[in-house]
């Protein structure tokens, strides 16, 4: 199994043609990490994903990989080890896209063995893995159907199996569940919480939904305002899963993520800083 | 299958009611015969020179084919060598659409210049007029990939070619279709163009000779039938490039879904 990497996000700030979409936002998760993200809708959790697959690169402030000691950047002042989007080129970062982006003209299967494909794996064992995926998606059945033939919550999960497919150091999912029935997601939730498990991956999840935050990662980080800012991350320490979904631990815990989605914001260090010089 | 028939009967009837009105008009009005012969005089006359017709109609037919094949490989080609490199769409796409400005009827002398009379002239004069709906359409197709599907072949580190071959292409397909299918109609025209001015006579006399040689000879009719066998030529490319079109769509795209 490939060994799984950690992420810091440190005082990254970015602009797009000129308008702040973030402002200082800092993240750090563990090689192996599970990290929610929640925050309004424009609040640059996306933005913020996009950055650390190395995307996008950050207007300023650095994002870090760490594995084991060794770390790799990829920022403007830094020196450049291997840089994020080299991870991905790789296979090590694994996107899985708020609209799916699948290609049309492909079935289900074709779609999933895509990274694999492009990665020159032979067709059988492409298609294998697939497929086990796609099983794991609860899609067997639909592997022979084109993306127009599903809907919004299956394209989502053929996304998902095609994120997986590649066996990912890191996986930076965007509400990957968004589309779906409260009984789909629970069931998808579980698996992707298994997959977590048994692969070691590290795993950012940006979710709308407070209770799949809290019921899956081991922090959440609230992104609040315009520019989006990222608060400061709550440990979860639960047991993990469905049947945990009613303690009073959970609740309390969905509680405080809802508080900081609400309450007013503190001022930021940076402006505080600001003033003082 | 009732779909077919659907869409396929109402044009059907259409037809045979306008043939019908001509027939009777015919008989009421009484026009000379050179003037307007009615679709019955048409089809005896195409009947006793049949031998002579469908001859200039496979000539005919051959070299529409040949002429749309060539401007399909090479309107597809060139679109996609501009689609790589902004600088080539820059200095050459232009140049081409003027090209396409320049009157068919005007160059067509110097294509029997250059390729004396025959074959070879009606299939460059074909090729010509269709090469460049090919070559507009597909390089449209392929400029206009979804750059969130580009962002992941990027993300997926394919190469220029994959990423043209299983990305672009695909994606450019429907307006491929779309140039295609303008070209199935325009190859006819350039070669019955081409005809006029480079074809020869004789027993395997292509269709626009029959045209030309029928209106010296005062013989409106075969100058009718040779009309419309060459609209049945276009028609059925037409048709053939439509049901090509369809088969490699039909799957996923939007335009083969019938309502
Ligand atoms: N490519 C871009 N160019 C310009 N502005 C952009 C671009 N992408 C995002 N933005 C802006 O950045 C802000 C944050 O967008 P982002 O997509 O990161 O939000 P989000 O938190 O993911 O929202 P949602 O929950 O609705 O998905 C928005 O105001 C958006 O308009
Ligand atoms: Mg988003």
């Amino acid at each position: 199994m490939r060994e799984a990497i950690g992420v810091h996000v440190r005082g990254v700030s970015h602009n797009f043609a000129g308008a702040n979409v973030i402002r200082h936002a800092d993240v750090q998760l563990k090689p192996g990490g599970f990290l929610a993200i929640v925050g309004d809708s424009g609040g640059g959790k996306t933005t913020l994903l996009r950055l650390i697959g190395g995307l996008i690169a950050p207007s300023s402030g650095e994002i870090v990989f760490t594995a084991g000691g060794e770390s790799d950047s990829q920022s403007d002042h830094a020196p450049r080890g291997q840089s994020a989007l080299a991870a991905a080129q790789s296979n090590a970062i694994s996107f899985c896209f708020q609209e799916g982006r699948l290609l049309p003209w492909r079935n289900v299967l074709q779609n999933v063995a895509l990274p694999l494909e492009l990665n020159g794996v032979s067709a059988q064992a492409r298609l294998a893995a697939a497929r086990e995926m796609l099983a794991k998606m609860q899609l067997s059945d639909s592997e022979h159907k084109m993306p127009a033939q599903l809907s919004g919550g299956m394209r989502m999960r053929v996304a998902m199996a095609r994120a997986l497919v590649t066996r990912p150091k890191l996986l930076l999912l965007d509400e990957p569940f968004g589309a779906l029935d409260e009984v789909t997601r629970l069931a998808l939730d579980e698996e992707l919480r298994q997959l977590w498990q048994q692969t070691g991956t590290t795993a950012i999840l940006v979710t709308h939904s407070i209770q799949e935050a809290v019921s899956l990662a081991q922090q959440v980080v609230v992104m609040r305002g315009k520019p989006g800012r990222t608060m400061p991350a709550i440990a979860i320490d639960l047991p993990k899963g469905a049947a945990h979904r009613t303690s009073m631990q959970f609740v309390s815990l969905c509680e405080r993520v809802y508080e900081q989605m609400t309450q007013q914001m503190p001022p930021q260090a940076t402006e505080v800083a600001g003033l003082a010089r | 299958m009732k779909n077919i028939l659907r869409v396929a009967l109402p044009p059907i009837f259409t037809a045979i009611a306008l043939l019908v009105a001509w027939e009777i008009a015919v008989m009421v009005f009484k026009p000379a015969a050179y003037l307007l012969p009615s679709p019955l005089m048409i089809l005896r006359a195409a009947n006793v020179d049949s031998r002579q017709l469908l001859q200039a109609t496979l000539s005919t037919a051959i070299s529409a084919g040949l002429g749309f094949v060539i401007a399909a490989v090479v309107g597809m080609t060139c679109a996609s060598v501009l689609s790589q490199s902004k600088f080539l769409q820059r200095g050459l796409y232009p140049l081409a659409s003027l090209f396409q400005m320049v009157p068919l009827v005007a160059i067509a002398p110097l294509l029997v210049i250059w390729f004396g009379y025959g074959l070879s002239a009606t299939v460059a004069s074909a090729a010509i007029v269709a090469v460049f709906p090919v070559l507009a359409n597909t390089l449209d197709g392929l400029r206009s990939t979804d750059p969130a599907l580009r962002e992941l072949f990027h993300i997926y580190n394919a190469n220029r070619f994959t990423r043209w071959w299983k990305l672009e292409l695909p994606s450019a397909t429907p307006n491929i279709v779309t140039g295609l299918r303008i070209a199935a109609g325009l190859a006819v025209i350039g070669t019955v163009v081409g005809e006029f001015v480079s074809g020869y006579a004789g027993e395997d006399a292509p269709l626009g000779m029959v045209v030309l040689a029928s209106m010296r000879g005062a013989r409106t009719d075969l100058v009718f039938a040779a009309v419309a066998l060459s609209a049945a030529v276009g028609f059925v490319l037409f048709g053939a490039v439509s049901f090509l079109g369809w088969l490699s769509l039909r799957k996923w795209h939007a335009s083969t879904l019938i309502h």
